[in-house]
């Protein structure tokens, strides 16, 4: 006999779903908890690094700041890429605003841009450039003594250098600026007319010319201050000869201690014509012949022979002596005689020629850019 | 005669035993299933409570520092500072001087959208009548060390679009005649005061308004919130009501018992703490949510969710 087996019905198909379902919603309730912690924790790395991108850039951009950019137009846009540790990257734009002004805004990203995985940062920062405030009595202010003779020349009068465009006339000031003119100035040559020196007036006796902070402070700034910043240092004793631009493949060489920039101005210009360095000579220095141009800070006395020509600020701690066919400064000269012991004197064929327009140059080209004062950081949205 | 028996069919049926031991093992699995199902709900909860207390101090711990990161010490931006509350000026937007004009009072910004993506004005909400900014005056010297903020408040917005001198034209350099069109306006603001002589075309401007953060029991359910109100000269009353923007907090306490809502220290730039507004160099945060509900993670006892974050925020504008 066969026995029909007749199905045995039971429970275990749904015990086996309900249980899927169980672990199923057990599973989801964990992947959701882990998830959320996920994305959170992602998110905040993201925007972390993001944030340190951007910030990245505003240093990066200040520390590597280049001086011939302080001689762009407004409006002018520089354009820099960093790429930060752990992969996010900034980028930077300058802009050229009106004034002493540049208007930073960097831009720090994490993740793929493209999709939603991605974080940005935005921040700007106003910088300024921090231009010390010379002041400047007289186109050659002494403390000592002076004494210029031969051919020389010693002018007050506000001319601009040689073919430099742009340049706006300013009021003219003394030619010779010191805190004694009768026994302290002394004119071979020309005492009768005195027309070896021009200003207005063309002497000019004041007790600011004796005092040594004329010389070595600067409203916001002193001479240590500027010569911290100076991008050539000369050792003391050196004679330097045949200063000149250095060009090498079409770029200004800076690091060439006798180039100093070019002064001159062409039509197409010149890869050094907006080099304009702070010169720091650490004790007595001797330049004979060539070009250059800056501000030119000499710890000790500055001797200047051969035609030397500069264009910008000279301020020397110690005694000026230019002769033989001498220098030609345009600009402003200071001689602090710290020692009082000889006389600056401008001999020979020397010139000195004060320039306002030569000395703002200079100051704004050889300035770094600070964060203006209190609120020049921002947070962008 | 033979008989024909004919085949019972097998009745199918359970004994007693048998149901009753399938109706004991389904009892012990449908009370596991039970139990499983409360736990994973009692989890689900407590997790959502957890997530929604955690968004509630990031929401403060993101907010508070994208304000204070930007406050000037030295410029007296901070009014006053407690352990638990602080009022300062909260920038919201900035921007560049097209034009300065100082017989009529105008200051005109640079428009939005600029091609070469200089970002020049840029704010949260665009400014409007009787909020304030602050514009940077070079003064007299070519140095950075007398330079001021001076500050005046916003008496009349107008937008001027287009290349013109009313507005921002291209020949300032700033905008280009593209930027220039109808939709990207440049903003007038007369101002009051006058702006100074000696603020030029291209000095950056600041909005900002005086805002208090502090904790505060919210009367409506009597819990401890982050909370938040403007102010604004000439309005009436000048400063909002109070209102929640985090929470709930734990309740107010003093600092050194540690379990405050909200706590503000206040470091200066040696890090010794310092109660002197215009030295303060960096702000320690310490926010501190509690949950609504109780929460049962382990299946132990309930308790009340408590969580916390610290941040510390270095101030940017120092100098």
């Amino acid at each position: 006999m066969i026995r029909i087996r007749q199905s045995e019905r039971g429970v275990a198909l749904l015990m086996a779903l309900s249980a899927i379902v169980l672990i199923g919603v057990v599973v989801a309730g964990i992947l959701f908890a882990v998830t959320q912690d996920y994305r959170v924790s992602d998110n905040n790395l993201r925007q972390a690094r993001a944030t340190a991108a951007a910030e990245l850039g505003l240093g990066r951009i200040r520390t590597e700041w280049n001086l011939a950019d302080n001689n762009r137009v407004t409006g002018d846009t520089i354009v820099r890429s960093y790429t930060a540790p752990g992969g996010a990257t900034c980028g930077v734009i300058v802009t050229r605003l009106p004034g002493p002004y540049f208007w930073v805004v960097s831009e720090g990203r994490s993740g793929d841009a493209t999709s939603r995985n991605s974080a940005r940062r935005r921040f700007g920062m106003l910088m300024r450039l921090d231009t010390p405030d010379i002041p400047f009595i007289g186109a050659l202010t002494g403390r000592g003594n002076i004494l210029v003779g031969g051919s020389a020349t010693v002018n007050g009068k506000d001319a601009a250098p040689t073919g430099w465009p742009n340049c706006v006339k300013q009021a003219d000031i003394p030619g010779i600026a010191m805190s004694d003119t009768t026994a302290g100035l002394k004119l071979p040559g020309c005492s009768v007319g005195k027309s070896c020196v021009d200003g207005n007036p063309k002497f000019l006796q004041t007790l600011a010319a004796a005092d040594t902070a004329t010389y070595f402070v600067y409203g916001n700034s002193t001479y240590q201050d500027l010569a911290a910043t100076a991008g050539v240092v000369v050792p003391g004793g050196q004679t330097l000869n045949g200063m000149g631009p250095s060009v090498v493949a079409g770029a200004c060489a800076t690091s060439v201690l006798t180039n100093w920039g070019d002064p001159n101005r062409a039509i197409i210009p010149g890869a050094c014509e907006s080099y304009m360095p702070i010169i720091h000579a650490l004790g007595d220095l001797h330049i004979s012949g060539g070009s250059g141009q800056g501000i030119l800070l000499v710890d000790g006395d500055l001797e200047l022979t051969g035609g030397f020509t500069f264009v910008g600020v000279i301020i020397v701690r110690g005694t000026l002596r230019s002769t033989g066919t001498g220098a030609h400064v345009t600009g402003g000269v200071m001689a602090a005689n710290v020692d009082l012991d000889a006389d600056n004197t401008v001999l020979g064929n020397s010139s000195i020629q004060y320039s306002s327009c030569a000395i703002s140059a200079v100051m704004s080209g050889s300035a770094y850019p600070k964060q203006a004062k209190q609120r020049g950081w921002v947070d962008l949205y | 005669m033979l008989t024909t028996q004919t085949a019972r069919p097998r009745s199918a049926g359970f004994t007693l035993v048998e149901l009753l031991v399938v109706m004991v093992l389904m009892g012990l699995v449908t009370t596991a299933m039970v139990k499983l199902l409360l736990r994973q709900t009692r989890f689900y909860n407590s997790t959502n409570e957890l997530i929604q207390t955690r968004q509630q101090i990031r929401q403060a711990a993101f907010m508070l520092p994208s304000d204070l990161r930007a406050i000037s010490r030295a410029g007296g931006d901070i009014y006053s500072m407690t352990d638990s509350s602080i009022d300062f000026r909260s920038m919201f937007g900035s921007s560049v001087a097209c034009v300065i004009n100082v017989g009529k009072l105008w200051i005109n910004t640079v428009p939005q959208k600029l091609a070469k993506g200089s970002a020049m004005t840029n704010w949260k909400v665009a400014p409007s009548v009787n909020d304030s900014v602050a514009v940077y005056d070079d003064a007299a010297s070519t140095g950075v060390r007398d330079d001021i903020w001076t500050f005046h408040r916003i008496a009349l917005v107008t937008q001027v679009a287009g290349d013109n001198a009313n507005g921002c034209s291209s020949t300032s350099g700033l905008a280009q005649a593209a930027d220039l069109v109808a939709g990207n306006p440049s903003y007038q603001l007369t101002v009051s005061p006058a702006p100074s002589k000696t603020a030029n075309v291209g000095a950056a401007i600041r909005f900002f308004r005086h805002v208090h953060y502090s904790l505060y029991r919210w009367a409506t359910d009597g819990k401890w919130y982050l909370g938040y109100y403007d102010c604004l000269p000439n309005r009436v009353p000048s400063c909002a009501t109070i209102q929640p923007i985090a929470g709930p907090l734990q309740p107010y306490a003093a600092s050194v018992t540690g379990t405050s809502g909200l706590q503000f220290t206040y470091y200066d730039s040696t890090g010794v703490v310092t109660a002197n507004p215009a030295l303060v160099a960096r702000f320690s945060v310490v926010v501190r949510g509690q949950g609504q509900t109780l929460i049962n993670l382990t299946g132990g006892t309930a308790v009340p969710l408590r969580d916390s974050v610290r941040i510390e925020v270095s101030v940017r504008n120092r100098n």
